[in-house]
């Protein structure tokens, strides 16, 4: 039998015996190659990849803004945003939580029309948003205004940019706009107290960057007491779970209490609001007890003159 | 010797489909990146007429451009506007500039002619030195050179861009 007969007749065996499952093999191969075709031929849905997208967390411990919440988030900060620009600040400060009012305007809207006027009567042109942070129900937004549409003018002349965080936050059941990176107020009634004075931390303030602890503390002596001058280190911290913060205003706010006085103080501390770690004690950490204290004294004199130097923690 | 030739034949078959799909795939893997390199890596390059040629359709552009990233993207703007300045097509570039930079520095075609003619050079060597976005504008900065005359100073340009859809875009640049 020559070579090509042979080859013929096993052909014919193979067809005969695998025929079947060389035919479902080529079928099967037929069905994949011809959708990979049409999977590559089909028209494509063209649309231009962009990066930008507002609603999108630039941090994202807390996640994206949730879809059923997009539309009323972003329009409560366009009807803001819009109500600003076009000078409207009445309508814009109605916009703002009660809150947000009573700690940055003191209520006053005239307060807010110096801030909003010197914003956006320089920066009043193109605007855009970016989601940056969102915790509970608080959405927090990065608001960038140029001063000049730079795309009429090609960047002629420079730009400056202004940004600031806004928020939207529900109240009574309206969502509202608290700006300048301020977000929110909580009440707070933790106690401590020695025999030499009571505190009650009264509330906290809550803006993206810091923390604020409004605190009223009782004299109990008819000594004068030092909780911060500005004279000793680290008088007045705050404890994060073991990390410190350094009160940022002790140059501003001496904190003296004469004796037999009560006296509210603000102690403001750097601490993100995204950050996932609790509060957890106000340190005084220099408390001097003084009885003839006077201004001009220097810390070593208030040290020699102390009837008492001690720490006072405030559990939080 | 059968059972050889069975298994040969087997796997000339299996051998003949692999080979098919791996041409296939192939192809089509470096189409992609042929066209994705060859814009990329043009950080300084001669603007030369085939950037935007005639015979391109609308809808084939508009193919590749969805193929580049967004950074390539506004380089190929770019270089859409800076090869009409260079071959002259002043009409061309005139209606890419947005309507309100138009109406400030360029109120008509003949006053963007005169500018373009005092300020850009006769060969355009475009290097882009950087790229900032402000929300959907974007701004490149650019040095433009002419390779062919030494004299040529430099001109450093911010060419603003807003891309509303693919291959539909405006531009304007900072006046000097």
């Amino acid at each position: 039998m020559t070579f090509n007969s042979k080859f013929t007749m096993t052909v014919r065996k193979i067809f005969k015996k695998y025929g079947k499952t060389v035919f479902i093999i080529f079928i099967v191969w037929l069905i994949i190659f011809l959708f990979n075709m049409y999977l590559r031929n089909r028209p494509k849905k063209l649309e231009a990849n962009k990066t930008y997208n507002p609603d999108n967390p630039v941090i994202d411990y807390g996640g994206s803004v949730p879809n059923s919440q997009k539309q009323s988030v972003n329009e409560t900060l366009d009807t803001y945003l819009n109500y600003c620009k076009n000078k409207d600040y009445d309508n814009a400060f109605n916009m703002l939580t009660n809150d947000c009012k009573a700690y940055l305007y003191n209520n006053d809207i005239n307060e807010f029309k110096k801030y909003a006027s010197n914003v956006f009567e320089k920066f009043n042109n193109y605007s855009y948003v970016q989601n940056y942070s969102n915790q509970d129900k608080v959405y927090i937004y990065e608001v960038t205004i140029l001063s000049n549409d730079i795309l009429s003018t090609g960047t002629t002349g420079g730009y400056e940019k202004y940004q600031e965080k806004i928020t939207i936050i529900e109240e009574d059941g309206v969502k509202k706009i608290a700006n300048q990176g301020y977000i929110t107020h909580e009440k707070l009634s933790r106690e401590a107290e020695d025999d030499f004075m009571r505190v009650k931390v009264k509330c906290k303030d809550m803006s993206y960057s810091r923390v604020s602890y409004t605190l009223e503390v009782k004299n109990k002596t008819d000594k004068t007491i030092v909780i911060a001058d500005y004279n000793a280190g680290k008088e007045v911290t705050l404890n994060i779970e073991g990390e410190y913060q350094l009160a940022t205003n002790l140059a501003i706010q001496e904190s003296i209490i004469k004796p037999g006085e009560t006296k509210e103080l603000e102690y403001i501390f750097d601490k993100f609001y995204d950050s996932k770690r609790e509060d957890t004690q106000i340190n005084f950490n220099y408390v001097r007890i003084i009885p003839d204290f006077d201004f001009e004294l220097t810390l070593e004199q208030q040290k020699e003159q102390a009837y008492k130097i001690y720490s006072f923690n405030i559990n939080l | 010797m059968n059972k050889n030739i069975k298994k040969i034949l087997i796997i000339i078959v299996i051998l003949i489909l692999m080979a098919i799909n791996l041409i296939i795939f192939i192809n089509h893997f470096n189409y992609k990146n042929t066209e994705e390199n060859n814009l990329t890596n043009q950080i300084s390059t001669i603007i030369k007429h085939n950037i935007a040629t005639e015979e391109e359709t609308e809808n084939s552009r508009k193919e590749m451009l969805n193929e580049y990233s967004e950074a390539t993207r506004m380089k190929t703007y770019v270089g859409q506007y800076l090869s009409y300045i260079d071959s002259e097509k002043y009409e061309d570039a005139y209606n890419l500039l947005y309507q309100n930079f138009k109406n400030t520095y360029f109120k008509t075609l003949v006053d963007f002619e005169n500018y373009a003619k005092e300020k850009y050079p006769s060969e355009i060597m475009v290097e882009y030195t950087n790229m900032n976005k402000e929300g959907n504008i974007y701004i490149l900065s650019v040095k433009i050179q002419d390779p062919t005359n030494k004299e040529y100073k430099t001109l450093e340009q911010n060419i603003v861009i807003q891309e509303n859809d693919l291959n539909d875009f405006v531009l304007s640049f900072n006046v000097e």
